[in-house]
């Protein structure tokens, strides 16, 4: 079958990973920490273990650090 | 099965050197710490690893924190504080990884201690609130004297190379009387990895000092360090607003001071009393208490305490004010301690409500330029992944975002190593520097070597190490990976690579026998003309290729990290198998071609690697895919090409689907509801089906063109029953009510694709 002739046109569909293509190996290391930024969302997003809701690498005790 | 509990704290000594006027251990409600006993014997400490060691085994728990505490752990001394961290490791680290952190207020800490960190991998946090001046508001020895000279010698002791990989970070309590922005450039002059902002502890009864005409105090002073940092570009993550942030974005808080995660905590006190959080004893005396302990009672009856229960409700859990409440997915009701009132309990808001709703719009608020532009896939791409085999546009842009996916993981190990020296420190290290300068002078050599899948698939490793793993060996192979990269730019370098049982990997390349050095690492001198080592190369053995009918696919024998896939892979094929392999893999290429040439098209763009697997001992054909190796299928050779064209077929839908998952969510990731399938014995979940579905798409689709050709037969009958399997489930699976938006297009295109078969023989 002829997939390209056959696809319908749909919408284009946002993805939850940010492109990251042209920024600098360097820089994404530098935003690694960030557990808020774009290399950690993606991070978490392609290694999340739905079957291990433990898989959290951060300690959560509020008197440690 | 009751729920999992991953991080403990130990208390190993319930005395402390300071006399902090604001501890919650001594100074707030709970006065318990007058009867425990002062040190954690030994046997406590045994028998607290073994339940730990029980739990996490019970439960296949990937990994455990520990963090000693007190008190003041340091009082327990260098060689008790030796025979305990043996305890812990030898008793935990076979069952799964254990990641060992100690508070403390630093008083203590000198060079003998942190070599014995650095030997049992112990991450040191440190209590500091500040400049001199606010540090010594509340953190004094019993005599008044300043604590502040002590714990900077031993954040100095912490910075110095040989143990910078200890440090884990700072600890701050909020103090109004102090200079926000001084206490902000104080910690931050310790470099720290790492600050948390603590709200000091109160309650309804015992309310904080705050300022009359100030409704919400304690957001100002936390928005005043949330500005700077946000000015300064985050110099440091401050897990307090990194928290608020996360659990706003509904994701895991990483915290228990706010979001509304479910407890993942328990606490053993050095008698080895299971208690709940330490926090309760700002509320009243005795409330953290269990009644049960280390010697008879396991992790789950202690997890499964009223107390430790009622904290895993979620919203449920909340009192009808912040049930209601537009923040609440943030705060989660802040610090359950923070909640309490002797009238009627936790059922509150936090004490410091007002703060947290005046400080989450503050923290949330982010500016738009700072966040890269996420993917797009473009029109039509899902319909056309959606119809079987996806165009090669489609692969394409499939592939752009997976260029993304790698780059973050490959960034996200850099980040992770700890320069902690060595010869694969140092190998890791260069390595990294190696990469990036390649990156900016030659990026097409970076994405060619991180298109092949073993890179995710080390990365993976690395980020997610599985128990046993040798982290130091696998971080190390980013000096491979950037030969590889130096390789493929024609560059001349000196690259110093891990030597990995005798053998030195450079991917997409090949492996060689060297005789390793002390340090467990060889120098390459690399080159246009090829690769040199500085210690002689013994049998290389170069990445085998097969190119045939538009089909380009290395066949992984060597690469270290090719076995992600559970099933076993082989060794390095001898030559009889390589030639058989060969064979096989053209004569496949040479079926899909002729019989399915929309899907061979797509298997031509996205199909990197193949990895040999060993045969199954029955007989049966095995093959695999790993979500994290996209563009590698895992397979073990049948006795004939037709079958191995249904193997690459099934295992390449699984590739695309498992990356499409990743970019977008097609069904409710949550979702527990399990679907009857006519293909497996026993129900499976969502995921699964749709993995079953669109796999069997494929081979319905193969069958089809198989009986086209010879109709009657045996085609034909594999054909309606595939077919049939496709079609009840896709029904299922349509009317479950636990499909996305994307997903209903994507069932939607399947459904389209199935219904424009016509019957076969």
């Amino acid at each position: 079958m002829d997939c390209e002739a056959q696809a319908p046109g749909g919408a284009p569909a946002p993805c939850l990973i940010a492109d990251l293509r042209d920024i600098p190996l360097h820089r994404l290391a530098g935003q690694a920490a960030d557990v808020t930024g774009p290399v950690a969302a993606v991070v978490r997003r392609v290694l999340e273990d739905p079957e291990s809701p433990t898989s959290v690498q951060v300690m959560t005790f509020n008197s440690a650090i | 099965m009751s729920a999992s509990i991953s991080q403990y704290v130990l208390k190993v000594h319930s005395r402390c050197d300071l006399a902090c006027d604001h501890c919650y251990v001594y100074e707030h409600a709970d006065q318990s710490w007058r009867v425990k006993p002062r040190i954690l014997a030994e046997a406590a400490a045994g028998q607290a690893a073994a339940r730990i060691a029980e739990h996490a085994a019970r439960h296949r728990l990937g990994q455990v924190h520990i963090v000693l505490h007190g008190g003041e752990p340091l009082l327990l001394r260098h060689a008790r504080l030796r025979t305990l961290l043996t305890v812990l490791r030898s008793t935990i680290d076979p069952v799964t990884r254990l990641d060992l952190r100690i508070h403390t207020n630093g008083v203590l800490l000198d060079g003998q201690l942190c070599a014995l960190f650095d030997e049992y991998r112990v991450k040191v946090g440190v209590s500091l609130d500040g400049d001199r001046a606010a540090n010594d508001r509340h953190r004094r020895f019993p005599d008044g004297r300043s604590s502040h000279t002590e714990v900077r010698q031993a954040l100095a002791l912490l910075r110095q190379p040989e143990h910078r990989h200890l440090y884990a970070g700072i600890l701050c309590t909020v103090d109004l009387a102090n200079d926000p922005i001084a206490v902000y450039e104080a910690l931050l002059a310790e470099s720290p990895p790492q600050v948390d902002l603590l709200l000091p502890h109160a309650t309804w009864d015992r309310p904080p000092d705050r300022p009359p005409d100030l409704p919400a105090p304690y957001a100002a002073w936390l928005g005043a360090i949330h500005t700077r940092w946000v000015a300064d570009g985050r110099p440091v993550p401050i897990r307090f607003f990194d928290s608020l942030v996360s659990a706003w974005e509904g994701r895991p808080s990483s915290s228990e001071a706010v979001g509304l995660d479910a407890v993942d905590l328990l606490v053993i006190e050095t008698g080895g009393d299971w208690e709940q959080t330490d926090s309760l004893k700002t509320s009243f005396d005795g409330a953290a208490a269990t009644s049960l302990d280390v010697f008879s009672h396991s992790v789950d009856e202690a997890a499964a305490h009223p107390g430790v229960a009622a904290r895993r409700t979620g919203l449920a859990g909340l009192c009808a004010t912040c049930r209601a409440c537009e923040v609440v997915r943030a705060c989660g009701g802040g610090l359950y301690a923070h909640r309490y009132m002797s009238q009627n309990g936790f059922d509150n808001p936090s004490v410091y409500c007002a703060d947290l709703k005046a400080l989450i719009p503050h923290v949330t608020a982010r500016p738009p330029a700072a966040t890269p532009a996420g993917h797009v896939l473009p029109d039509g791409t899902l319909e056309s992944l959606a119809a079987g085999p996806g165009s090669r546009a489609a692969m394409m842009s499939l592939l752009e975002t997976r260029s993304s996916v790698t780059r973050a993981l490959v960034a996200a190990v850099a980040a992770s190593l700890d320069h902690s020296g060595g010869g694969l420190g140092r190998a890791a290290a260069e390595g990294w520097a190696l990469l990036s300068r390649l990156d900016e002078a030659q990026p097409d050599a970076v994405r060619e070597i991180f298109s092949y899948p073993c890179i995710q698939a080390w990365a993976a490793r690395c980020l997610r190490p599985p128990p046993g793993a040798d982290l130091s060996l696998d971080r190390a192979h980013l000096a491979g990976i950037a030969a590889a990269a130096a390789l493929w730019a024609g560059i001349e370098t000196d690259v110093r690579v891990p030597v990995r049982d005798g053998v030195i990997h450079v991917p997409a390349y090949g492996a060689a026998t060297v005789t390793a050095g002390a340090d467990r690492t060889a120098v390459l001198h690399l080159s246009p003309s090829g690769l040199r080592c500085d210690r002689g190369i013994r049998g290389w053995q170069t990445v085998r290729r097969v190119s045939t009918a538009g089909l380009s696919v290395t066949v992984e024998d060597i690469d270290p990290f090719r076995d992600c896939q559970v099933l076993p892979a082989t060794g390095r094929l001898s030559s009889e198998s390589w030639q058989a392999w060969r064979l096989g893999l053209a004569g496949a290429a040479r079926h899909l071609a002729s019989e399915v040439p929309a899907y061979a098209d797509a298997l031509a763009v996205g199909l990197r690697s193949v990895v040999p697997l060993r045969p199954d001992p029955s007989g049966r054909l095995r093959s695999g895919t790993a979500r994290q190796a996209f563009g590698a299928v895992a397979i073990t050779l049948p006795a004939d090409a037709a079958s191995l064209s249904v193997l690459l077929l099934h295992e390449m839908q699984h590739v695309k689907l498992a990356a499409l998952l990743d970019l977008v969510d097609l069904f409710d990731r949550a979702s527990e509801r399990l679907f009857q399938v006519s293909w497996r014995a026993e129900p499976r979940p969502i995921d699964a089906v749709m993995h079953g579905i669109y796999a069997h798409l494929a081979i319905a689709e193969l069958w089809r063109a198989r009986a086209g050709r010879a109709p009657g037969g045996e085609a034909a009958r594999h054909f309606r029953t595939y077919r049939a399997w496709v079609t009840e489930a896709i029904d299922d699976v349509a009317a479950a009510g636990v499909l996305t938006a994307h997903g209903e297009r994507f069932v939607a295109g399947m459904r389209s694709t199935v219904g424009s078969w016509a019957d076969a023989g």
